[in-house]
């Protein structure tokens, strides 16, 4: 067997299509708990698009011009709302425990996801290139020169935080997230604590 | 304050966690939202049924 035909039907084994975009989901979802996953997702997407409009337009624009100050302002609220939106996730994945049932490695990208959007959201802050930022900059440059990683990731270097916050870790965020989707997608929802399959197993009415 | 933990550069105490009274708005607001998310009905969902087994 060669190897296209070994990876095609591992795919159609692993990926199939009637999981990845259901048109049922099971009666549990249906609950508020499960829109912050979403709206996190949502928020994430505004902020690509806005911080698309930034880069594409410049400082000047988003320090002087009325609508850079417009797109600068849905930029900043959306990320408190992704961030609003993933800590309310995060919550709501732990008093389920959804990395039961196989779900490990999607607990493990969502913590990454986290751990990863803290540092996009840092360089973003240093990206303003306000008195604000600037200041922010001088008195983190000390953290990061105490852990000995200064050299590598110079705080006070504007082009080497907004190339990591335009590019590289937006990159790293959406390819995260598409991974997390897809472990989502595969592995189904998880089940409500009190109708898991290991209570059903036990037979306890019986 | 005197027995406080100082800042040895500027003699300035140092601030317990640095927060501000926003972060803690925003952290109430957060719970506020989860306990409402919890306890809301969502449209068209089944009333839960006490004390069920499966």
């Amino acid at each position: 067997m060669n190897w296209t035909r070994r990876t095609r039907e591992w795919l159609q084994r692993e990926i199939p299509m009637e999981a990845l975009l259901p048109d049922e989901l099971p009666d549990f979802v249906r609950s508020y708990v499960y829109f912050f996953g979403v709206l996190t997702l949502s928020s994430f997407l505004l902020l690509i698009l806005s911080g698309v409009l930034l880069a594409f337009a410049g400082p000047q624009w988003w320090h002087i011009s009325p609508v850079g100050h417009f797109v600068n302002s849905i930029h900043f609220w959306s990320v408190q709302a992704f961030f609003f939106f993933m800590v309310l996730h995060l919550w709501a994945q732990f008093f389920m425990a959804a990395w039961r049932g196989g779900r490990e490695a999607n607990w493990v990208t969502g913590v990454l996801l986290f751990v990863v959007s803290i540092v996009a959201a840092f360089t973003g802050f240093l990206s303003q290139q306000n008195f604000d930022s600037q200041w922010i900059a001088l008195q983190g440059k000390d953290a990061f020169n105490a852990l000995g990683v200064g050299s590598f990731f110079n705080l006070l270097n504007f082009g080497q935080m907004y190339g990591l916050h335009v590019f590289l870790l937006p990159l790293v965020l959406a390819i995260l997230i598409g991974v997390h989707l897809f472990l989502v997608r595969s592995k189904g929802v998880v089940t409500p604590i009190e109708e898991s399959p290991r209570k059903e197993a036990t037979n306890l009415d019986k | 304050m005197k027995g406080d933990s100082m800042n040895l550069m500027t003699g300035h105490p140092l601030e317990i966690a640095n927060l501000t009274g926003a972060d803690l708005v925003i952290v109430l607001l957060m719970i506020v939202v989860f306990v409402l998310a919890l306890v809301l009905p969502y449209p068209g969902s089944q009333p839960r049924r006490e004390g069920r087994r499966r």
